[in-house]
């Protein structure tokens, strides 16, 4: 396969990818609650315990998917060389093409993982402040995606991209 | 410890610039400890105020985006503790174990 339809097909793939968890994500900020408090989080029942836990995967799968996928399949399709990027350049990538608002605010998001993913038992107000935390910046997740197609339809001609939910 | 003066001196105006001047910063892990080779440059902060998650969050960013385009692209973890926060074994390891900077 020549590499243009390599970084394509790889495009496609990653895109696709994103897109299922983005479906998953916005259809769990339907439905998720959180409980007011601390206390009402630890006692809550197992429906709403699921529906946290659904989103909080959801999340992070994204999160994941548009990171350490679907930013460098974009930049291959640029002719970038994604392999030779660290994690950082890509973000700053990212910010230029206007897909991030900023590094900062990326990073900050990124920083949640480590909350979202570890329970500290001791600290129930930490968790509840975690997921508030995440609830706020889904919608930013999605909103990347979308700009990541407009992009990818107005370079690239990928017109037929399914449009990422809003 | 296995940085240079330089990078010390870096990740101290760092800290202190993004944290504020009472911050307190070890450096714990294999890059505190000479016998070992290479390795992730572990940095422990102690804030001197608990700011909301949010804040936290986003001073934790500042910091560690800076730090990474002043040290290089190395890999950096930072580990932060807020006063009154209860004591992680980690935190305690990298008191103990680490080099105040």
């Amino acid at each position: 396969m020549p590499a243009d339809e390599r970084s394509l097909a790889w495009f496609r793939a990653a895109y696709g990818e994103a897109l299922r968890s983005a479906q998953a994500l916005a259809e769990s900020l339907r439905r998720v609650e959180l409980p007011a408090s601390a206390g009402a989080l630890e006692a809550a029942d197992a429906g709403t315990r699921e529906r946290i836990d659904a989103f909080v995967l959801r999340f992070l799968r994204l999160q994941d998917a548009i990171g350490r996928q679907l930013f460098r399949a974009l930049l291959a399709l640029e002719q970038e060389e994604p392999a030779q990027l660290t994690q950082l350049d890509v973000l700053d990538r990212a910010e230029r093409m206007g897909l991030v608002p900023s590094v900062e605010r990326s990073t900050s998001l990124r920083r949640l993982r480590n909350l979202l993913t570890h329970e500290y038992p001791e600290r129930p107000e930490l968790r509840l402040e975690a997921l508030r935390e995440a609830l706020a910046g889904a919608p930013l997740l999605l909103e990347t995606l979308a700009r990541v197609r407009e992009r990818a339809i107005h370079r690239h001609g990928l017109d037929d991209l399914p449009p990422a939910p809003a | 410890m296995r940085i240079s003066p330089e990078q010390r001196e870096a990740i101290r105006r760092t800290v202190r610039e993004v944290f504020g001047p009472e911050a307190r910063v070890w450096l714990f892990g294999s890059r505190a400890r000479d016998e070992l080779r290479g390795g992730d440059i572990d940095l422990y902060v102690e804030l001197p105020q608990a700011p909301d998650l949010h804040a936290r969050l986003d001073l934790e960013a500042r910091a560690w985006l800076a730090l990474q385009r002043r040290l290089g692209e190395r890999r950096i973890d930072l580990v932060t503790r807020v006063p009154g926060e209860t004591e992680r074994p980690i935190d305690r390891i990298a008191r103990e174990t680490g080099i105040e900077l």
